[in-house]
């Protein structure tokens, strides 16, 4: 069978890329050698860049090219609220809404006692370090309303529940648009549960 | 292409390219199977709320052949289980039961009484005092290893096929699964020793209804040697670790120390 030695080998470092099997990684790497040479350097160094210049916060563990991250650094954002996410692109979500003026803490994963990730294994430790230090009035459990996003939301409020300060969880219920009747069961039972005073 | 419907339990989920979702389910007509749930990860998904442990649910399935996975089509929740997955320790219990499955459980092997007994588990762990967790969940090891054909034998030595007294036992053989009485315990090393409150015990286990199981009062000497002659066997018989069973201790001392 006739095969180019590089060839192979880029086919084979695309295909470990989540959601690329080895047809699209055969795709990519023709659409490469075809393409300019210039585009596809501009593609490899800014690959490089990202690996050798990202890094995560010494704070509150998001991605950034500066430590601390530019919303640690921020002195306009309230200190005394931190949302906790899962992973850092959902820092990015939150910043889009462009309605909080908190700061975030950047867990890099969930609790799931079904694939052995425990809480050593994400970054609770430091949390607990920021809201022990003081100062923090109220901490904002935005982790997924999956199983693990819930675990990990429950295991954070036992462990923060003694240290005085307020803990919130985001709201869980019915989706924005849409039809109540293609709700299911458990997502109106979260709703029901959640509802508060109409106010306008 | 054909559609088949079936009750399922969610065992286990994992996240497939950017939108989907895989899950592994125990269904009563075909045992384990691994499902596609497609846009199972968006927050909008239909499937997302229903396709999380260990929820009890009816499936309607797409199945395309042999070689590839079935797409869920449609999903209702019968229970969802929610008094376990809002209480850290019962969700690290069910989640031990799930591994097990997992572990012990082939692909596409029906077994209704494996089904039942899981769900059985699952609403007797949702209701009862956390002090009888662990008894429960001995009950589940010793029934589950016995449908699925590991039966450990309790009655005969497993050497000589002889039926032991029980003031005659006084070992175990993991890797031959099962007592040996006390002329052939002489000539084989390999062994774990026992008591004979032990056995009773095991005994009661196997034989008895779950909820009664968690009513038996053990010494607390003879509830960790039947918590470690069930460990060790099953780990002769996965040939693996538990990853989930370190999550038990975890979470049972975060909530002692929380009182």
């Amino acid at each position: 069978m006739y095969s180019v030695k590089s060839l192979n080998r880029l086919v084979g470092e695309l295909s470990k890329l989540p959601g690329i099997g080895e047809k699209s990684a055969e795709r990519i790497a023709f659409f490469i050698l075809k393409e300019r040479k210039e585009n596809i350097f501009r593609l490899a160094e800014a690959i490089r860049e990202l690996k050798e210049r990202v890094k995560y916060c010494s704070i509150c563990g998001n991605v950034t090219e500066e430590d601390p991250c530019k919303i640690c650094q921020d002195g306009t954002r309230d200190r005394s609220i931190i949302c906790v996410v899962e992973e850092p692109r959902d820092v990015f979500l939150f910043e889009r809404v462009k309605r909080f003026k908190g700061v975030y803490h950047v867990l890099r994963g969930a609790i799931s006692p079904i694939k052995g990730i425990g809480s050593e294994d994400i970054n609770i430790r430091p949390l607990l370090e920021r809201v022990k230090k003081g100062n923090v009035k109220e901490v904002i459990l935005a982790t997924d309303p999956n199983a693990e996003g819930e675990t990990t939301a429950i295991y954070l409020f036992k462990l923060l529940s003694s240290l005085n300060v307020r803990i919130t969880r985001l709201a869980h219920g019915l989706p924005a648009g849409g039809d109540l009747e293609f709700a299911d069961e458990l997502t109106l039972l979260e709703a029901l549960e959640g509802r508060r005073e109409m106010r306008f | 292409m054909s559609l088949y419907k079936t009750k399922a339990i969610v065992l286990k989920d994992y996240d497939l390219k950017e939108q989907d979702k895989i899950v592994i389910f125990y269904s009563l007509k075909y045992g384990k199977i691994r499902i596609v749930a497609k846009g199972g990860r968006k927050i909008k998904s239909k499937f997302a709320p229903a396709i999380q442990p260990p929820s009890y649910l009816n499936l309607l399935v797409y199945r395309y052949g042999r070689d590839d996975l079935d797409i869920l089509s449609e999903s209702w929740i019968v229970h969802p289980f929610l008094g376990i997955r809002r209480d850290l320790v019962r969700f690290a219990y069910s989640s031990y039961i799930a591994e097990l499955v997992i572990k012990l459980s082939a692909e596409r092997e029906a077994s209704p009484a494996l089904f039942y007994l899981i769900l059985k588990i699952l609403f007797l762990m949702e209701k009862i005092p956390k002090r009888d967790l662990p008894l429960l969940i001995r009950s589940f090891e010793l029934k589950s290893l016995s449908i699925l054909g590991y039966k450990p034998s309790l009655e005969n030595c497993i050497y000589c096929g002889e039926r032991v007294e029980e003031a005659n036992i006084s070992s175990f053989g993991v890797s031959e699964g099962g007592i040996i009485c006390e002329s052939c315990q002489k000539r084989h090393k390999r062994k774990l020793n026992i008591s004979r409150e032990t056995i009773k015990a095991l005994k009661f286990l196997l034989y008895s209804n779950p909820e009664k199981s968690t009513k038996l009062r053990l010494e607390e000497k003879v509830q960790r040697e039947v918590e470690k002659l069930l460990k060790d066997y099953l780990l002769y018989r996965i040939g693996d670790k538990m990853l989930t069973s370190s999550f038990i201790d975890n979470f049972k001392n975060l909530e002692e120390r929380e009182g």
